[in-house]
């Protein structure tokens, strides 16, 4: 009998490499700044952020965690409607031919040029932000939910069937995990996009929130301010990332792909 | 030689097939696969089906699992009419079938499991099977971390477990390497020796087929051609020395000549 083989490869991204490429934008920032090659007003200094840090910090907080909440619902809605709507385009033909054009004519609308409707049918309120969210990311996550589904292997399927599976569990046991390797990239996709959509959905007229404050940082021309909200966002949707890509390596960790990177 | 339909009464009929036919396509596109088959399988006989590739072999055997409708014609298990996909007639695929995302456990206690099978009856029932193929050492292991042989008894393992009244097998060893299918053949031998099933195999390899079964079925390339039987003469426990006994090498090469001779 053959020894268990063992083809997982445990590859991690080296530290240092990853550090020396932001240790170098960071000197090239600060070398820019303190020899004041150019106006604060386009790029600030680490005097001027630090200012800017210490005049918002009341703020900030609340900002932050009225950002931070708003995006993970309608990040959080917004996938699992997607979802839904393409396991059920696949479950039912009915509901394929009934509400698939509905879809076919949706897509394709950029979703920013829906703001003023949003704002002239639901108001400028919480619940219009997050389905304006909550739309942008299920119409990503409806196509490559049916798209995964017609790729998968037919065997599987058959296979299921075969020993005597209802078609729910077909559903739930076959369909559902043998696509949700496929599904992880356009969720990490909808992810960081959900965050431009939480600042587009706070310009539409929120009255707190990191949107909202970056407006009012642009209005006084505090260019520090503005970055300290980018760097707010930015660590945010690293961190959310990060927590899916931890998720995903413990849901998919009979796939083989890892190996295929770097070849 | 004799047809497809010549019948032992002493034996108990578990398959009919009766003028059966399939042709894919329409009008001027449609292509004949084949014309008027008939074929009986008998209770807990071993049967393999043998022919060329793209002879309509693997459309049979999907016809008679259950997941294509022929053209014109029936299939009887028993007496009742085959028309849907049923656990009572297992296959084994050519491709890897085995769920990749579960673990060998998993895998074959999912036929069990979707019939409500009591836990503690599915727990027996997975071990005992494990144990058949040799496999229980990978209890909980996911299927990457295997060999494709060894998939292959995982595969076999999960279809047992479910005890199908009939299993169907479609070139279930086709993409093995030489070693590896023939200790394959010989635990599929054991196996069923041991407890016996009505088994179809489909394969192209005469040598395999020979060494398996108790009756070979030849398919040929020209739709209107029925099927040829064949009697396989060996004794059983059958022992892997078999396939370089002189006769065996004699009965393949004479079903090589005949095939030859009528496959122009």
């Amino acid at each position: 009998m053959r020894e268990k083989v063992d083809i997982k490869e445990n590859k991690k991204v080296g530290f240092p490499k990853s550090f020396i490429a932001i240790l170098v934008v960071i000197a090239v920032w600060l070398i820019i700044t303190l020899m004041k090659v150019v106006d604060p007003v386009f790029i600030p200094g680490p005097l001027n952020i630090l200012d800017s840090i210490l005049r918002m910090k009341d703020i900030l907080p609340l900002a932050t965690l009225r950002s931070l909440s708003m995006t993970l619902a309608g990040f959080g809605i917004g996938t699992l409607w997607g979802v839904l709507m393409g396991l059920l385009m696949a479950y039912s033909k009915t509901f394929m031919e009934t509400a698939g054009p509905i879809f076919d004519f949706i897509r394709p609308v950029p979703i920013f040029a829906m703001i003023p409707l949003f704002l002239l049918w639901f108001g400028p309120n919480v619940g219009t932000q997050i389905a304006f969210i909550a739309l942008g990311v299920s119409v990503v996550l409806g196509v490559t939910t049916y798209e995964s589904i017609r790729n998968i292997p037919i065997v599987y399927v058959r296979a299921a069937f075969n020993l005597g599976a209802s078609r729910m569990r077909v559903y739930r046991t076959v369909i559902l995990p043998c696509i949700f390797p496929h599904l992880i990239g356009a969720i990490r996709v909808a992810a960081a996009a959900s965050w431009g959509l939480n600042v587009a959905a706070e310009f539409m007229g929120a009255q707190v929130g990191l949107g909202y404050n970056m407006i009012i940082q642009q209005i006084y021309l505090n260019t520090g301010g503005i970055i300290v909200i980018v760097i707010i966002y930015s660590i945010m949707a690293i961190a959310l990332d990060l927590t899916i890509r931890r998720i995903e390596a413990y849901v998919t960790r009979w796939t083989e792909r890892a190996a295929m990177l770097h070849v | 030689m004799v047809s497809g339909l010549a019948k032992d009464d002493e034996k108990e009929i578990e398959i009919t097939i009766k003028n059966l036919g399939f042709a894919y396509g329409l009008g001027r596109n449609k292509h004949e696969v084949f014309n008027n088959i008939d074929l009986l399988i008998y209770r807990n006989e071993f049967v393999c089906l043998v022919g060329p590739s793209g002879c309509g072999k693997s459309t049979l055997l999907r016809i008679i699992a259950g997941f294509v409708k022929p053209s014109y014609g029936k299939v009887m298990n028993k007496d009742a009419e085959i028309k849907d996909v049923s656990f009572t007639r297992a296959v084994v695929f050519q491709e890897d079938a085995v769920f990749p995302w579960m673990t060998v456990y998993a895998n074959v206690e999912y036929g069990l499991r979707s019939r409500n099978v009591p836990e503690k009856i599915r727990r027996d029932k997975v071990i005992e099977h494990l144990k058949l193929v040799g496999l229980a050492d990978y209890v909980n292991s996911f299927p990457r971390e295997l060999s494709y042989g060894m998939r292959k008894r995982v595969d076999i393992a999960r279809v047992l477990a479910n005890d199908p009244e009939i299993i169907l097998m479609d070139e279930p060893f086709g993409a093995l390497d030489a070693f590896t299918k023939e200790s394959l053949q010989v635990k599929l031998t054991e196996i069923w020796e041991k407890h016996r099933k009505t088994l179809l195999f489909v394969t192209h390899d005469l040598e395999e087929a020979l060494f398996l079964g108790d009756r070979i079925a030849l398919m040929k390339t020209d739709p209107d051609t029925p099927l040829t039987m064949y009697e396989v003469p060996f004794n059983r426990p059958r022992k892997v020395e078999l396939k370089t006994d002189p006769i065996f090498q004699k009965m393949r090469n004479n079903i090589m000549e005949e095939f030859r001779a009528g496959d122009r």
